[in-house]
């Protein structure tokens, strides 16, 4: 019962942010030079097209009473039509979300295991060869630009030894089981990205816990180093790695344009980023809450799993 | 019959017009079974049959925006509108017009009333036969300041578009327009359905080879064969799919790989390392785009024409191609008519003569040289690299220029039009006249060196009104020369269209304006 009071409260706190994002989206766009109209008709509008087209979109009424409609469009789903493509904006940013959102499951499915696991056994190895080993690697693969492991990747594993796709071109009706070649090399490129911060997280907050107390007590106790390392420490060493998941879940979602670029990935970053250089007022808005959205909620996943990790915390 | 006759080659006495219609379909098949031709190979390897079945993928770097004919101003729009829809003429490799929809035309002596007759049994996606009201509607849509169509005034002075009767159009302009047939060729000549006219972005339909089944801007559009086109066995590949990688390193490595069969454009820095991947064809064609150096004439020194010639003299062409495109060039001769243009005239080239510009500089009195800004934009490639070379080469006529490079947007908005000196960067267009006429008319839209000349308005004017042939090549060749000895314009090349496809397909010939069609086109087995 309890837990639902929580999320519920949760929920009602992310309804708040959601209003307040809202209001910063619609407010940017407002103050960005050159106005809908104009992006419509190009330079050659008569001043009066664009005031009738002006009227025709209803960019003369006040900003309070627009913003309203939008949030209310947005809310029952009426999402309108692109300027820039002429298509319905709802479903080109639903699909490009359902794509970013494959590929950022993958890539966390990978990376999340993969850094707890290093994190782990570089503080049992502490300072020795296996622990330094570690620190420079993902060290070295987070200070290199992703668009440089991107295009080594391609051209070692795509085309110098052809054994995966270079580029993400998905076929829509291809089955889960064949594109996922296609996923391997940005998937690569992402968790070598992501690593190190989760990693180095894990190692700090582990070797930090094992200093503790109750640890020494429990390997008094007699309990096997296994259970000590992974009942004891572990569990309350995520707490920080967890909350770098959750913004991670965001930033993969709606901030990997680099990635999506190099691999041709059609993802919601390379949409964002496409409408913002054409003005595409609708995509823009919507893909920007969007992404609000998803940074919120994984957020909300975030403060659950700290409370089953850590049942002290109450909120 | 005023269709512009001179086919390279010729044509034999005694043939009917179906015959002749038949070898130019033959001989386009013949010129397009050879891999991306190359400019001097022209007519090899015709021994294969074409196969049919497949899915070619095409990597571009840009998305399109619209798939509306009338608003297409990208070559990736261009691309889909051409293998989804016909045109009524069709202007080909060569830039010569043959016929599409339109069977035949003619026009009066006036070069003022147009007639085009339209091919029968022609079948549209969605099954119903093209009338003449289907090209009335398509012209009337863009004529229609509504429409807000770059095509209004690109087509031609067209004043109405009527149906004669289900398989006549007649077209009347407000003034002579010779260039009328190759005109209707270009990318908002597209011929629409009447009946769908409020459906042409949602649920497109046209008599091309494909239909279009799947629009994701900014990711591919899909097409896919059409069975019930007019030219069986035409097209030959099941699927056609247009594929946005916006990085050319990536798109060299998904061709590499086997992931796309085509590239749009390979930039000139990527060139090498595919002549060198297995299993790819790299191919060329000489391209109507030129970079001019503009030598403004409402600016001081360049109101002189003895400046500007100086300026001409003192480039040495192949040296500039060398350093701005690796080689990859036609020489230019101060003017806009590429040789590939079938009214292209042949004069002496222009070469680098120092002692000559110094003469002409010092009868200008300017013996001291003179300082000056030359304006360039870091954002189309070629045009950076042009400033500087042109910066070396006029260094020993004591001329002194400072380059000045801005974006593509601050060109547009400050530096064209409003400079003194500066390169731009055309693409070139399929008739002569709007090669020409809008670039040097004094009343031009793109006269951008102001310059004013009554004799080559005339000259102009009379190019428009003309419909025969010897007489249309007279004008131009003396307007050529008019232009190359005193126009604003210093053309030092033409550039290459490079583009490479995997080496099984077939049937597909590079088109000079960067037009990409697919009718013909096939994949080896």
């Amino acid at each position: 019962m309890r837990v639902f009071v929580f999320v519920g409260r949760r929920l009602l706190l992310l309804a708040l942010v959601m209003a307040i994002v809202s209001v910063l989206i619609f407010g940017i766009v407002q103050i960005l030079p050159g106005d809908v109209a104009v992006m419509i008709l190009g330079t050659s509008a008569t001043p009066a097209d664009l005031a009738s087209l002006r009227q025709k979109l209803g960019l003369d009424r006040p900003a309070a009473l627009r913003y309203a409609d939008w949030v209310g469009d947005a809310i029952r789903g009426e999402w309108g039509t692109s300027l820039l493509y002429q298509v319905p904006v709802r479903p080109l940013v639903l699909e490009r979300l359902g794509k970013s959102a494959v590929l950022a499951l993958v890539a966390l499915a990978v990376a999340v295991p993969l850094a707890i696991a290093l994190g782990v056994l570089s503080t049992l190895r502490r300072n020795h060869f296996l622990d330094q080993a570690v620190g420079l690697v993902t060290l070295v693969a987070v200070s290199v630009p992703e668009f440089i492991t991107g295009t080594v990747l391609i051209l070692v594993l795509g085309l110098q030894f052809g054994l995966l796709p270079p580029s993400s071109l998905i076929d829509p009706r291809a089955s889960l089981w064949s594109i996922a070649p296609s996923l391997v090399l940005p998937t690569l490129t992402l968790v070598l990205a992501l690593l190190a911060h989760m990693t180095r997280m894990t190692r700090a907050s582990m070797l930090d816990v094992l200093e503790k107390p109750y640890i020494r007590a429990a390997r008094l106790k007699g309990l096997r180093p296994r259970v000590v390392i992974l009942r004891h420490a572990l569990r309350n060493a995520l707490l920080p790695t967890v909350g770098i998941v959750a913004i991670n879940v965001g930033f993969l979602i709606g901030g990997i344009v680099v990635v999506e670029t190099v691999f041709a990935y059609p993802g919601l970053g390379r949409l964002m980023v496409d409408a913002v250089n054409h003005r595409d007022v609708p995509v823009i808005q919507m893909a920007a809450l969007v992404i609000a959205l998803t940074y919120a909620l994984a957020n909300l996943a975030a403060d659950v799993v700290y409370a089953y990790l850590d049942p002290r915390i109450r909120y | 019959m005023t269709r512009n006759d001179e086919h390279r080659g010729g044509t034999r006495d005694g043939m009917t017009r179906r015959r002749l219609f038949e070898l130019a379909l033959a001989g386009s098949a013949i010129g397009v079974v050879e891999p991306l031709v190359k400019d001097q190979e022209r007519g090899r390897a015709w021994a294969e049959t074409p196969r049919s079945g497949g899915t070619l993928k095409m990597a571009w770097p840009s998305s399109p925006r619209t798939i509306d004919p009338a608003l297409t101003i990208q070559g990736d729009e261009y691309m889909i509108t051409q293998n989804v829809y016909d045109n009524l003429t069709r202007v080909d490799e060569r830039l010569q017009v043959q016929p599409m929809l339109a069977t035949r035309w003619s026009s009066d002596p006036q070069a003022r009333v147009w007639t085009f007759h339209l091919r029968q049994g022609v079948k549209f996606h969605h099954g119903r036969e093209l009338k003449a009201s289907d090209v009335v509607l398509t012209f009337e849509r863009v004529l229609d300041p509504k429409t807000a169509s770059p095509g209004r005034t690109a087509l031609g002075p067209i004043e109405k578009v009527e149906a004669v009767d289900d398989y006549t159009v007649r077209f009347r302009m407000s003034a002579p327009y010779a260039d009328l047939p190759v005109n209707l060729g270009v990318t908002f000549g597209r011929v629409l359905p009447a009946d769908r006219a409020d459906k042409i972005v949602s649920e497109p339909s046209g008599t091309g080879p494909f239909r279009l089944v799947e629009f994701k801007p900014g990711e591919r559009t899909r097409l896919v064969k059409f069975a019930d086109y007019w030219d069986r066995p035409r097209p030959y590949l099941d699927e056609l799919w247009q594929v946005n990688i916006p990085q050319h390193a990536t798109q060299v490595a998904a061709l590499s790989g086997g992931d796309v069969q085509m590239m749009f454009e390979v930039p000139v820095a990527f060139i090498g390392t595919l002549e060198r991947a297995p299993g790819v064809s790299v191919g060329s064609v000489k391209s109507t785009s030129f970079q001019p150096v503009i030598l403004a004439t409402d600016h001081k020194p360049f109101d002189d024409n003895r400046v500007r010639l100086a300026m001409k003299l003192l480039l040495d062409r192949t040296a500039v191609i060398k350093a701005v495109w690796q080689g990859r060039g036609t020489v230019g001769n101060d003017h806009p008519v590429p040789d590939i243009n079938p009214l292209h005239a042949p004069q002496p080239q222009r070469t680098q003569d120092v002692a000559r510009a110094k003469a002409l500089l010092a009868e200008a009195g300017h013996p001291q040289g003179f300082s000056a800004e030359i304006w360039t934009s870091n954002e189309r490639v070629g045009m950076q690299e042009l400033a500087v070379v042109v910066q070396q080469m006029v260094a020993p006529a004591d001329i002194k220029l400072e380059v000045k490079t801005v974006p593509w947007s601050v060109f547009n908005a400050n530096v064209y039009k409003k400079k003194a000196l500066y390169i731009n960067n055309w693409f070139g267009r399929a008739t002569i006249d709007e090669t020409v006429y809008p670039y040097f008319h004094s009343s031009g839209s793109w006269n951008e060196g102001k310059y004013s000349n009554p004799k080559l308005d005339k000259l102009l004017e009379n190019g428009r009104s003309s419909t025969d042939p010897a007489k249309r090549k007279e004008i131009y060749a003396e307007l050529q020369r008019v232009i190359s000895d005193e126009g604003h314009y210093a053309v030092t090349y033409f550039t290459q269209y490079v583009s490479a496809v995997r080496s099984n397909v077939k049937g597909y010939t590079l088109h000079p304006l960067r037009w990409c069609d697919f009718r013909n086109t096939f994949l080896e087995a």
